[in-house]
């Protein structure tokens, strides 16, 4: 593959060591994610998925190895730098959509522009586009509560994907779903990996899900245990 | 106390009631302790914050005990075994009456078989004394005449060494000395003593010092510089023989417990007078004393109480707080529990539960906390203010902390029940998913019922305040009609506005300038608390519905900076939890209102202290006064032979003098007399003094002329005395009611207003007051007449005099006052110095103030203690939320921010209530009740030292938790699973 490789992660290993128990939750992961790929992540509960994308996305630290985004190793990077870089270039959506419930769904969305100090007009009419871009242009005041499950998801993609991330990384974002919410929202995140040569990396038990990435990865016990090219 | 036993009971049968719960329902007890152990250092705070009002009660009643018990101590060593005195008592002087009537008595006391165990003649007098050896004198040392014979009941005196002393040993013209008298005449054994005797022709009586007495018993009596004579030895020296002024009476019993018979004893005492036609009065002291100090205690405890309202309030806030947190966090799993068959009952139980381990283990803990706080209340009295020879001590009846305890648990225990029945009304579906509970037309039903029965009870508060002419319906009336009409206005969907409207409302009634309480009948102190309830209510009603309008207003207006997320999260959190915002702006708001009101005394006391020194001198700087001899002869001549005239303002002018005579006074048309002074004012005060006049009349008529003179200004007012000497000028305490006299029973005069003034044997003058001071004033109180109007009415050896100096600028006051009263000695000549004396008082009235703030100021950590727990409570609910801000970029600093910003709105939003109020509303009462005495002003360095200490306080006390939260690794915060 010609491509730039926008994610490199190189022998990465993860120990919890939270109590008695020790758990290693990522074995020695070595992964390449070129720009523009959409990767699918799937494998048993406990695989450690959820570990692997906190960990190569920076909210989380690696116990060794490393991990490289855009050629800048995570570990050079202090906390501050980290989330700069998150709020311009990644984005995320959660198993658990993570809305803030004090915050209507457009004001949730216009939020990391905000932090990434974008003019607060400019925020608002970007956010209300892209809620418009998941078909929530009327739900714009609705506190987070007074949406349903499917709603809220989309919700945090339009947030996600608000900032015109480079990487965005997907926990079982259709998780929640029926299986035609869920269609309709992979119809979405595809189409905006097609457009603006977003990186996608998502995590899922979903074989229909899974079968619209580039590249499925298959985990087992904190490795890489197979690959698939699909697409 | 019949609170204490009821409640008593109900804690009791609450304790019982979770004790039959526990065993049958065994299941509940368990979830109940489970509860609680899930978070140790929950229970922590929720405990401390449930002790404070406990601790407040508690600590009330120790200091209430301790200053009871402080004035009883001083009490027994006052009166020691004497509980009734009989004299003849006028205006403050003992008149001598025959010993005859003594032995009378005492037969009459024997023949009703009365229980006392002594009865004792003596001749009390007070004199000036010095020692001639020592080169020290006293003018206000007591000779006191006993006949040894009838001592025994009252205990023997008692040497340093331990021995028995009898005045009937002693040589002819042998003395004891107290221990008191020894140390203010600086004398030892042997010495000589010269006493200076009698109002007009001076006896000079010779004494030597045979021992010095201990301080104790009849050794101690009021607490005086005693010298003890044989009676007989002091009849001669005093040229009283055979006369008598105090008869000193012992109960049976002893010195505490005699007290109980005293009033058999007191009746077989008239009785023996009233048969015998004697002109003598018994006065039951002791009882008196005590009485006086239980109630001193009981004022104390009801001050701190009143003050400690808003600390116990704020408690009871912080309680609810507490429980509906409790609740909301576990409202996902009530739910499951509901849905499991659990019945409403059984969560009701549960919590109940729950709750009466938090009300018992608080109430316990606060009561001891308050035992601490008292005592270091009695601590910082006992250094900052001067109590004389009193010696403080700490003291607390144990029964006071049981009731604290008992009190504080039912308070708690109450509050606590009905949060449980709030949280136990939960709808199932919605408790699972964590959603609010909607608004439902029975709810509505609900709101326009309680309304509409709210208004009439406001209605009908308010009618009865009126018709009966109290503020207790005229304050909380309207206030409370207002909230109904805003509960009626809720129901049909206006919450915003109804209770807005209302609450506006009800800050005006209380605010606006005019006076809702009656000052002769309604009790101050709850008036004030139902004052500061609604006050605060209603401002915090005001704000929890418009604040988060008015603030997103501002964010739309703010800039756009990196501070702009930061702002919008900070701002949104408290504005959607409207209950718990409101609670706890309102713990702070209480709190900061009593303090600020406090300081605003202090200030406005600070700022009129010049002025108030001024109008209570006259511009007179030193009074001196003669108590036990009439006029001092060549009086001028002595002074310009020692003293030369640039000491004085204005040369020789600037002393003036006036013949004091203790009289009653009375309202010609009325029939009580009232002791007053009556002042003979010389003509050189008529015209050097500067005191001013609240009203007076608009002219008089001069007696020398025949004509109607206008009067119009000061100066003519005091001069119309001078050309008529039918004419009076009072001060303010005969006045009515004012800031020193409260609203006892006292003349009531006013400019016009006929008086009679009169000495014992009945000699008597007319007068019509001509002007009314501005003040009452505090060394010179009384009726002031021309002097010729004393001199020639009433006899000589009645009078005393008093000297008034107005000394240049620059003069050593001190020394002048040390000279004065040596070159005057031996007419037993005194000194004070007003502005000292006013400035001791002003500085022990500030320190009190300072001291009660400081206690207040123990109830901000009531406040303190609800924004840690709604801190750390957030930080545990938000952890996923802030799991997913880090992932959308904020930086540590922006998390903690957020937190810190959202403190800083709910401090800054219960410190500004509290403040703006407490401001305001010392202004109302300024203007009701002071405008004419007292300027007004805003004390602003200290109120900006309190709101930093508070704030700082508030942001200290929950930067931990929020450090912590903004520290949570991402990863960890997202994965969070309550
Ligand atoms: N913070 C932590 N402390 C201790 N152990 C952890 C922690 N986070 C994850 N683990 C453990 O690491 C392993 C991998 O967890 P991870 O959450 O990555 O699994 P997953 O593949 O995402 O599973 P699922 O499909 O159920 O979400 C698990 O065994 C889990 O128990
Ligand atoms: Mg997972």
């Amino acid at each position: 593959m010609g491509e730039e490789t926008i994610i490199r992660g190189v022998d990465a290993h993860k120990v919890y060591n939270s109590g008695p128990v020790t758990v290693h939750a990522l074995r020695g992961v070595n992964l390449a994610i070129p720009r523009g790929e959409m990767v699918a992540i799937m494998g048993p509960s406990g695989c450690g998925k959820t570990t692997l994308l906190n960990c190569f996305s920076g909210l989380d630290d690696l116990t060794s190895g490393e991990v490289r985004i855009e050629g800048v190793s995570l570990s050079g990077m202090n906390d501050d730098a980290k989330s700069r870089y998150r709020s311009r270039r990644m984005g995320f959506v959660f198993q658990s959509y993570n809305l803030l419930p004090v915050l209507s769904a457009a004001e949730n969305v216009e939020l990391p522009l905000l932090v990434a100090k974008v003019p607060a007009k400019e925020a608002r009419r970007k956010a209300l586009a892209l809620l418009g871009q998941v078909e929530l242009d009327s739900w714009a005041g609705h506190k987070p509560a007074q949406l349903s499950a499917g709603q809220q998801q989309r919700v945090a993609i339009a947030r996600a994907l608000v900032n015109e991330p480079a990487i965005v990384w997907a926990d079982e974002p259709t998780g929640n779903l029926d299986s035609e919410t869920s269609a309709q929202i992979m119809d979405l995140l595809v189409r905006l990996n097609r457009e603006s040569r977003q990186t996608l990396v998502l995590v899922t038990h979903d074989a229909i899900v899974s079968s619209r990435a580039h590249r499925i990865l298959r985990m087992r016990n904190g490795q890489i245990v197979e690959e698939t090219r699909g697409g | 106390m019949g609170l204490p036993e009821d409640a008593a009971l109900a804690v009791l049968a609450g304790i019982g009631l979770a004790a039959i719960v526990l065993l049958a329902r065994p299941l509940l007890a368990r979830l109940a302790a489970r509860n609680i152990r899930r978070r140790a250092s929950r229970v922590l705070i929720v405990v401390a914050g449930l002790l404070v009002g406990t601790a407040v009660i508690s600590s009330s009643l120790v200091v209430g005990d301790t200053l009871r018990y402080i004035f009883l101590e001083d009490v027994y060593v006052r009166f020691g075994a004497v509980d009734e005195v009989v004299s003849n008592e006028f205006s403050g002087q003992l008149l001598s009456f025959p010993e005859s009537h003594f032995e009378g008595i005492a037969t009459d006391l024997t023949a009703a078989g009365s229980p006392v165990d002594g009865v004792a003649p003596t001749l009390l007098k007070v004199m000036p004394v010095r020692n001639v050896v020592g080169n020290k004198g006293n003018q206000q040392i007591t000779v006191m005449g006993l006949n040894a014979s009838h001592e025994s009941a009252f205990g023997p005196l008692t040497g340093l060494d331990g021995g028995a002393l009898d005045t009937d040993a002693l040589g002819p013209t042998e003395v004891f000395a107290n221990e008191r008298a020894a140390a203010e005449l600086n004398v030892t054994l042997g010495q000589e003593l010269t006493l200076f005797y009698g109002t007009t022709n001076q006896t000079l009586v010779h004494a030597t010092v045979a021992a010095v007495v201990r301080g104790a018993g009849t050794g101690s009596y009021e607490r005086r510089a005693i010298l003890f004579m044989d009676l007989r030895r002091a009849q001669a020296a005093f040229n009283e023989s055979g006369a008598i002024n105090v008869i000193r009476v012992s109960n049976v019993g002893g010195v505490a417990d005699g007290v109980a018979l005293t009033d058999r004893v007191t009746q077989d005492l008239r009785l023996s007078i009233a048969t015998r036609h004697l002109a003598l009065r018994v006065q039951d002291v002791k009882s008196e004393a005590v009485a006086q100090a239980v109630q001193v205690g009981r004022d104390a405890t009801e001050l701190f109480l009143v003050m400690g309202a808003f600390g116990i309030l704020a408690g009871v806030l912080l309680i609810v707080n507490i429980f509906v947190m409790l609740a909301e966090e576990r409202k996902p799993e009530l739910g499951v529990a509901r849905a499991l068959g659990f019945l409403r009952r059984d969560l009701l139980t549960t919590f109940a539960l729950e709750g009466t381990f938090y009300a018992v283990l608080a109430a316990a803990l606060g009561a001891f906390a308050g035992l601490g706080l008292g005592y270091v209340m009695v601590y910082f009295f006992d250094r900052l203010v001067p109590h004389g020879d009193v010696p403080v001590t700490f003291h607390f009846d144990p029964a006071s902390v049981v009731t604290a305890f008992v009190a504080g648990a039912a308070l708690t225990w109450v509050t606590i029940l009905i949060a449980s029945w709030r949280v136990s009304r939960l709808n199932i579906v919605r408790a699972i998913r964590d959603l609010p509970q909607p608004a439902t037309s029975e709810r509505s039903r609900g709101f326009l019922a309680a309304g509409i029965l709210v208004a009439l009870g406001g209605a009908a508060l308010t009618a009865w305040g009126f018709s009966r002419d109290t503020g207790m319906g005229r304050i909380p009336g309207p206030p409370v009609l207002g909230i109904g009409l805003g509960l009626v206005a809720v129901s049909r969907g206006w919450a915003r506005v109804g209770l807005t409207l209302a609450s506006a409302f009800n800050l005006a009634w209380i605010l606006l300038p005019f006076g809702l309480l009656n000052q002769a009948t309604d009790s101050v102190s709850i008036a004030f608390v139902m004052t500061g309830m609604i006050l605060v209510g209603s401002a915090i009603l005001i704000t929890v519905f418009n604040v988060s309008e008015a603030l997103r207003a501002l964010l739309r207006a703010a800039g756009h900076g990196s501070g702009r997320p930061v702002l919008t999260t900070a701002v949104s959190y408290p504005m959607e939890k409207r209950f718990r915002t409101g609670m706890t702006v309102a713990m702070f708001a209480l709190i900061l209102f009593m303090v600020t009101l406090i300081s605003m005394v202090q200030g406005l006391q600070a700022s009129s202290i010049g002025t108030f020194v001024e109008q209570q001198s006259g511009g007179y700087d030193v009074i001196a006064y003669t108590t036990s001899y009439g006029e001092i002869p060549n009086f001028r001549t002595i002074l310009q032979g020692n003293f030369t005239n640039d000491t004085f303002l204005g040369g020789w002018n600037g002393v003036s003098s006036a013949s004091v005579l203790p009289a009653k006074v009375q309202a010609v048309d009325g029939n009580r007399s009232y002791d007053y002074t009556l002042w003979g004012v010389d003509n050189f005060l008529i015209r050097s003094n500067r005191y001013g006049f609240t009203s007076f009349l608009p002219s008089f008529v001069n007696e020398s002329t025949g004509a109607r003179e206008d009067l119009t200004t000061r100066e003519s007012v005091w001069l119309s005395l001078r050309y008529n000497h039918t004419l009076a000028i009072v001060d303010r305490s005969a006045a009515g009611p004012n800031q020193f006299t409260p609203d006892e029973d006292r003349l009531r005069i006013v400019p016009g207003t006929r008086i009679r003034a009169l000495d014992a044997d009945g000699r008597a003058v007319n007068l019509t007051v001509v002007g009314v001071l501005e003040q009452a004033l505090q060394f010179t109180s009384g009726v002031f007449v021309d002097q010729e109007v004393v001199q020639t009415v009433f006899p000589a050896q009645e009078q005393y005099t008093a000297y008034f100096f107005q000394m240049s600028p620059g003069t050593d006051i001190g020394a002048f006052r040390a000279n004065l009263e040596r070159v005057f000695f031996t007419y037993g000549l005194q000194t004070i110095d007003i502005r000292e004396e006013i400035g001791q008082a002003f500085d022990a009235s500030q320190q009190v103030l300072t001291l009660m703030e400081a206690y207040l100021g123990m109830g901000l950590l009531v406040g303190i203690a609800g924004l840690a727990v709604i801190t750390m409570r957030a930080v545990v609910e938000r952890r996923t939320q802030i799991g997913a801000l880090r992932a959308i970029g904020f930086t540590r600093r922006m998390v903690l921010s957020v937190f810190l910003l959202e403190i800083a709105l709910i401090a800054v939003l219960g410190v500004g209530i509290g403040v703006a109020l407490g401001i305001v509303f010392a202004y109302k009462i300024w203007a009701v009740y002071f405008a004419d005495i007292i300027r007004f002003s805003v004390p602003w360095d200290r109120l900006l030292l309190i709101i930093g200490l508070a704030s700082v306080a508030a942001i200290a006390s929950t930067a931990q938790p929020a450090i912590q939260a903004s520290r949570l690794p991402p990863a960890e915060a997202l994965r969070y699973i309550e």
